[in-house]
């Protein structure tokens, strides 16, 4: 895991494919919202000063899909919002249900996504860790 | 991955998978393709997805798809079901994340020859009037009662309020008001996604097009539909914005959960549906009604604004809607004596002649179907045929579909050549507020429009009447 990247956007042809690693499954959801965040920001935003938070709870039927939901909300308040998520703090994550601590600034974004889908969606155990493939509608 | 030896061929531009081909198949998956076209398709999962299709509860006939065929969620791009609404079940997937997004286009009572030097103080007040690109905001933040009454009442709203008049109603599919709205099924997160959304472009592949009518294929349906040689017309292609991407998360997520329930199990997460008669089902048709409203009252409010900043050098001039397409939506239609909820993903209305949904003016001849190239490229209008009604529930395709990844166009083609080619070597004048969203947006990041057109025309699909070159490009 030391060598490998926490995440990697992959060719597809409409739309984007995000990869993620993480060395356990708490770091694979953290991994997952910065990937997200990187696409929609770019980088990380400078000016800390005005950091707020936010908590979230969400609930699924599977890892996988909560995984999605996970990332579907963050997509949610960013936008709404319009602030950049960077630190993720979670005080339960289960297979089923994550409650989490999000905090960010307020921040342009530089591109958009219309959607977290479930399409492909899988989540995967290697010799380092956990390996997750997320596709957004863009 | 489906190969050439699985598909055989019906008729000239008709390809078939048979029902055989795979055990929980309902129906044969069809679809519409010339021989350039065919080799494409198999290079990504869109026939597997086509199958797919072919599997769920109540389809009738067959799953077809449109020469753009390219792979999608569910759904493949350009895909299209008609399916039982006694029976059957309603997808979202079969709609797309962006509900109604569509065309509308316009003509002014210029020609390309009147226009000179004032083009480009035109394309400057448009790209000054009309907010374009990521995260831009419009000038309207609807109040959440106002909101409602978008959701509700789609153009008819946006004409009451004085952006429009009751004429430009009459041009609109559905007339831009969507009967089965509920408001109070669309989620508060998706009202907050919308809310300052209005009147706004967005980016990705949508756009505002200022063109010229360079060629006449059918002057007697041109004339019917307001249509002149070198006329200018402006093409205006945008959808339901956050808010119908946020009903349609909401929904597959609904609907994914309560597979188990309604005792449907699918090939693809991403087919998640629900039995149209059920609670769920009738209520993601409302939100989708409602969410296409949104879209609608979108364009109606695009322009107005395209016609203030129109009016501001020629002030006495009408800018008149030809018509208004929904490409990704789901309706409840007649076919073979039977209603049936047709699902058109990324597919057009392709109405033939004397059918009562298609403008009086225009009845005699059919409908238009207004299909956009891809930037710097023709676009079409082409009307709908009785053929279409017969074997594709009266659909056809809605552009060109993509054949380059994003990734794969922002490295392989230079902006600064495209740019050069647009601007110089093609004339148009490009207003765009992301240089890697132009290149995206290149030409051959897509496939060929013209073989696109040329196909469904083949198929007796639709028939051209004019095609349009841009003069100017509008992206966020």
């Amino acid at each position: 895991m030391d060598t490998e990247k926490p995440f990697e956007f992959i060719e597809h042809t409409g739309d984007l494919k995000l990869k993620v690693f993480g060395r356990d499954f708490l770091e694979l959801f953290q991994n997952a919202a910065l990937g997200l965040m990187n696409y929609l920001f770019g980088s990380l935003p400078a000016d800390l000063k005005q950091e707020i938070q936010e908590h979230l709870t969400v609930q699924a039927r599977d890892r996988e899909t909560l995984l999605a939901d996970w990332l579907s909300e963050l997509l949610f308040l960013s936008e709404t919002n319009k602030m950049c998520y960077f630190k993720f703090r979670f005080g339960t994550l289960t297979e089923t249900e994550l409650r989490a601590e999000v905090s960010g600034v307020p921040q342009p974004a530089k591109e958009a996504i219309k959607a977290v889908t479930y399409h492909g969606l899988k989540i995967s155990r290697t010799s380092s860790g956990y390996e997750a493939v997320i596709l957004f509608d863009i | 991955m489906i190969e050439q030896k699985d598909i055989t061929q019906i008729a000239d531009v008709v390809w078939e998978i048979p029902e055989t081909f795979r055990p929980d198949m309902k129906v044969p998956a069809r679809f519409f393709a010339s021989e350039n076209l065919l080799v494409k398709i198999f290079t990504d999962r869109s026939l597997e997805q086509l199958i797919n299709v072919a599997t769920l509860p109540g389809i009738r006939r067959f799953s077809l798809a449109m020469p753009d065929i390219h792979e999608g969620y569910g759904f493949p791009i350009g895909g299209v079901a008609g399916i039982d609404a006694a029976e059957g079940v309603i997808s979202p997937g079969g709609v797309g994340y962006d509900i109604n997004c569509g065309v509308r286009l316009l003509v002014t009572p210029r020609a390309f020859r009147e226009l000179g030097d004032k083009l480009k103080d035109l394309v400057d007040q448009i790209y000054q009037n009309v907010p374009s690109g990521v995260g831009r905001g419009g000038k309207f933040r609807l109040k959440s009662k106002e909101l409602d009454q978008v959701l509700q009442q789609g153009a008819r709203w946006l004409v009451e309020q004085g952006f429009g008049d009751e004429a430009d109603l009459e041009y609109l599919e559905e007339r831009g008001e969507f009967k089965q709205a509920d408001p109070a099924a669309v989620s508060d997160r998706a009202k907050k996604r919308g809310q300052d959304q209005i009147g706004t472009l967005g980016a990705g592949n949508h756009f505002l097009e200022i063109q010229h009518i360079v060629q006449m294929f059918d002057q007697e349906t041109a004339n019917i539909f307001g249509l002149e040689a070198n006329q200018i017309c402006v093409m205006i292609h945008t959808g339901s914005r956050g808010l119908g991407h946020q009903v349609c998360t909401d929904y597959v997520r609904q609907f994914d959960r309560a597979l188990p329930k309604f005792g449907i199990r699918l090939p693809d997460r991403e087919l998640a549906c629900a039995p149209f008669q059920s609670e769920l089902g009738q209520r993601y048709f409302q939100a989708m009604a409602a969410a296409a409203n949104f879209a609608w009252a979108n364009r109606q409010l695009i322009t107005h604004q395209v016609r203030e900043a129109w009016q501001k050098l020629f002030d006495k001039d009408t800018l008149n809607i030809v018509y208004d397409v929904a490409h990704n939506i789901a309706k409840l239609e007649h076919f073979d004596s039977q209603e049936l909820i047709v699902h058109r993903k990324g597919a057009t209305r392709s109405y033939g002649p004397n059918q009562p949904e298609v403008p009086k003016q225009y009845r005699s001849a059919g409908q238009p179907v207004i299909i956009p190239g891809s930037m710097g490229t023709s676009s079409y209008v082409l009307v709908g045929t009785d053929q279409a009604m017969k074997e594709t529930f009266g659909s056809t395709c809605h552009g060109a579909g993509r054949s380059l990844s994003r990734s794969r166009a922002r490295k392989t083609i230079s902006y600064s050549e495209l740019k050069q080619r647009l601007e110089q070597k093609q004339g148009i004048i490009l207003r765009s507020g992301s240089s890697h969203g132009l290149v995206e947006e290149a030409p051959e990041a897509y496939k060929d429009i013209d073989e696109v057109v040329e196909t469904v025309c083949r198929a007796g699909l639709a028939r051209k009447v004019v095609q349009l070159k841009p003069l100017a490009v509008v992206k966020g």
